[in-house]
């Protein structure tokens, strides 16, 4: 049986929190569900993935303030080649080498600035 | 009504998981709130910290312990406002906080007072010029000659050189002229890199036209060149710059002697006329990959050693 507050659901039957205002305590065993993707990039995804199998040109959506996702992003031996929106900034306003010879894997933290700015970094390794 | 474990509320009327013990499970939709900083404090209890500061502004903390993590988004706006963190902080390198506006600097507690940050930047063009964009070298003697009789060896080069010197934070770049029949005075022009950090290579690199010699083109007889080919540089090739006592050398020369065989003339030319630049630094650094380029506007070069048995004719 569903948890209600005031009528509205927290726990739900299948035990997901849910409606939550806040949280507050610690936490251990606690991970982001991993979503994969095709080409859109949802912020309120936690963590998604994707294997590109060609150039691809990614959307973003969902772009609120606070908000941080990861990507693990494989470009595969081919390296192919990801194309950002313009909302999202590079540090040093430099764009990574996707196609770096021996780098495939790469994870990518999107940090939300504003409703309009993602702020983010990549590291990449090479399996 | 809120729920109560043992007398204690864990989830309250406003819809808020409270005094939560621990937390197993995944998440899906699930995002820090975002906490104005409206002082200087830093209250670590907060997951996600923002704040535009509109002078320079020190920081304190509070709510530290071990393991706890937060991210803060600063935005030091394009006057470049310096933030001063506590001396409990350490980053792995001081930030250039004049290169760029806008910082994520994620903060952890290795302890309450032990507490490690790394900073990235974002966007905003440096104040200054980090590296500056152009150099010069003045003066370079690029053609020079020499002509003996009765068996005098001769010899003419042209040479610039490029070396760290990070005791004075610059890279000299010394360049120099002339032949064996007098002593030839080297010239140096100094490119600051004070403004740079964690600076991982600098390369430079010359671009030529053309190049050749012909005559005495032995190069075990020579201390560099005849060609910067010679010695393993090629025209438009990036190579690393040494610290100070070694040298990064691109040089010409001309060497003759009649070694008991009679005249020698040997001339070496090069032509420095290219749409690239004569010679280029790079320098890979926190700042970013930088150029400092170099136009030797006399064009082309050449050095011309000749050495005749007898006289001169």
């Amino acid at each position: 049986m569903a948890i209600k507050i005031a009528g509205t659901e927290v726990i739900s039957n299948t035990r997901a929190v849910v409606n939550m205002g806040s949280i507050e305590g610690n936490y251990t065993n606690f991970h982001g569900s991993v979503t994969a993707i095709t080409t859109a990039l949802d912020m309120s995804k936690p963590m998604m993935s994707v294997t590109l199998s060609g150039a691809t040109t990614f959307t973003a959506s969902n772009i609120e303030t606070g908000k941080v996702a990861l990507l693990m992003m494989d470009v595969t031996s081919s390296g192919h080649a990801p194309t950002w929106p313009a909302s999202i900034h590079w540090p040093m306003g430099t764009e990574y080498t996707w196609d770096t010879t021996g780098i495939t894997k790469w994870l990518v933290c999107f940090t939300c600035w504003d409703s309009t700015t993602i702020r983010a970094t990549a590291t990449g390794w090479g399996a | 009504m809120a729920i109560k474990i043992g007398g204690t509320t864990v989830i309250n009327d406003s819809e808020e998981l409270a005094s939560i013990t621990d937390m197993d499970g995944t998440y899906t939709t699930f995002h820090p709130l975002v906490t104005a900083v409206t002082g200087v404090n830093l209250d670590l209890n907060q997951t996600m910290l923002k704040k535009d500061i509109s002078g320079a502004t020190t920081f304190t903390y509070s709510g530290s312990a071990t393991g706890k993590t937060a991210v803060f988004l600063l935005d030091i706006t394009d006057s470049h406002h310096v933030p001063t963190f506590p001396g409990d902080f350490s980053f792995q390198a001081t930030p250039t906080w004049a290169s760029f506006r806008y910082w994520i600097i994620t903060i952890v507690c290795f302890s309450a007072t032990n507490i490690k940050a790394t900073a990235v930047g974002y966007d905003g063009t440096p104040s200054a010029p980090a590296l500056p964009a152009s150099f010069t070298i003045p003066s370079w003697s690029h053609i020079n000659s020499r002509t003996a009789g009765g068996g005098i060896a001769t010899e003419a080069f042209a040479k610039v050189s490029f070396s760290n010197d990070t005791a004075n934070d610059r890279i000299d770049v010394a360049y120099v002229g002339g032949t064996n029949a007098v002593a030839a005075t080297i010239y140096h022009t100094y490119i600051s890199t004070a403004g740079l950090s964690s600076i991982t290579s600098i390369e430079a690199q010359y671009n030529v036209q053309s190049q050749s010699v012909s005559g005495n083109t032995n190069a075990s007889g020579y201390s560099f060149g005849p060609l910067p080919t010679s010695d393993g540089y090629t025209s438009g090739t990036y190579y690393s710059v040494p610290n100070s006592t070694a040298a990064l050398s691109f040089g010409w020369a001309a060497k003759s002697s009649v070694g008991g065989s009679g005249n020698q003339i040997t001339q070496t030319t090069f032509s420095l006329n290219t749409a690239d630049p004569d010679f280029r630094i790079k320098v890979v650094c926190a700042q970013g990959t930088l150029y400092s380029t170099c136009e030797f506007t006399q064009g082309s070069g050449s050095c011309y050693a000749a050495t005749y048995a007898g006289s001169i004719p």
